[in-house]
């Protein structure tokens, strides 16, 4: 077959190249909107992921951000503003805000703790 | 190097690019093989060379690489080539003569071309057989297809293949000893 592999084999002109190349172009379109390469559908699902990532972070600091008029935070409170909302019963219910008394008060045994 | 079948995966998805490597690649033997079964008409082979690469876009997609690019594409040309001298043929009711030629072997005809150093004389010779003598032996030689398979895909019987390869290869064994 080696003999035979030489006598099938010619040299394409440039002519024949470029008209091969023209027509293709087309058919290479039509397949590239029929048959979309998979790297690209992986860049699409990355960047959907990417987007409703995004989204999701942004909805989440948002929702973080304090309402105009609420509580504010214990962390930005001073010590008056403390017991006054300590003093509160309304803010006592709030689950959020005694969820961080206990966290200040834990925080304040281990200080002592560690003093001692 | 990046493979056959990797770049007909891209070809799939559309790339130009990878077409281009794939054709510099194979264009040469494709065009080649056209040549020789179209009797180095090069226009009718450029012609044939050019529908069978478009036939190979398209089937991109559902190609499977199990065999070798080379080979697939071979078919794809000789099934393109044999539908015009099909074509032609029954335009021409060329008449074959049934004889029936056991002796034909591959054998036989590699003797006669490894005794031949020449390539291009023996390319010319092979381009100067008669129409279907020299498909028949092309298409035998390059791809080793099976009497059946030649024998329907150019739509003759069995003992026409044996017949036209037997005579194709005593055609080609007295051109060459007369040239030497």
């Amino acid at each position: 077959m080696s003999d035979w592999k030489k006598i099938t084999e010619e040299r394409p002109s440039a002519d024949h190249r470029a008209r091969v190349m023209m027509e293709a172009a087309e058919l290479l379109k039509q397949n590239k909107a029929e048959n979309p390469s998979r790297r690209w559908i992986w860049l699409d699902l990355g960047l959907l992921v990417g987007g409703f990532a995004s989204l999701a972070l942004v909805m989440r600091v948002f929702n973080q951000a304090p309402d105009e008029g609420a509580a504010p935070g214990l962390a930005d409170a001073s010590n008056e503003e403390l017991s006054v909302a300590l003093a509160d019963p309304e803010m006592l219910e709030d689950s959020d805000l005694l969820a961080e008394l206990d966290l200040l008060e834990e925080l304040e045994v281990l200080e002592q703790w560690d003093e001692t | 190097m990046i493979s056959d079948d990797e770049l007909m995966k891209e070809v799939a998805g559309g790339s130009q690019k990878a077409f281009a490597q794939l054709f510099d690649r194979h264009s040469g033997k494709v065009l080649g093989y056209a040549m020789r079964l179209l009797g180095g008409d090069q226009i009718r082979a450029e012609d044939i060379s050019q529908m069978a690469w478009m036939k190979v876009i398209k089937a991109a997609p559902s190609y499977k690489g199990s065999s070798s690019f080379v080979a697939w594409a071979y078919t794809i040309v000789r099934n393109t080539a044999f539908n015009e001298l099909r074509a032609k043929r029954r335009r021409q009711e060329e008449t074959l003569t049934e004889a029936v030629a056991e002796s034909v072997t591959v054998a036989s005809i590699e003797t006669v071309i490894s005794e031949t150093a020449d390539v291009s004389a023996l390319k010319k010779r092979i381009d100067e057989l008669p129409e279907m003598q020299r498909a028949v032996l092309v298409a035998y030689m390059t791809e080793e297809l099976s009497y059946d398979e030649i024998a329907s895909q150019l739509d003759i019987s069995v003992s026409s293949v044996k017949s036209l390869l037997f005579r194709a290869r005593q055609n080609l064994a007295t051109a060459l000893k007369e040239e030497a």
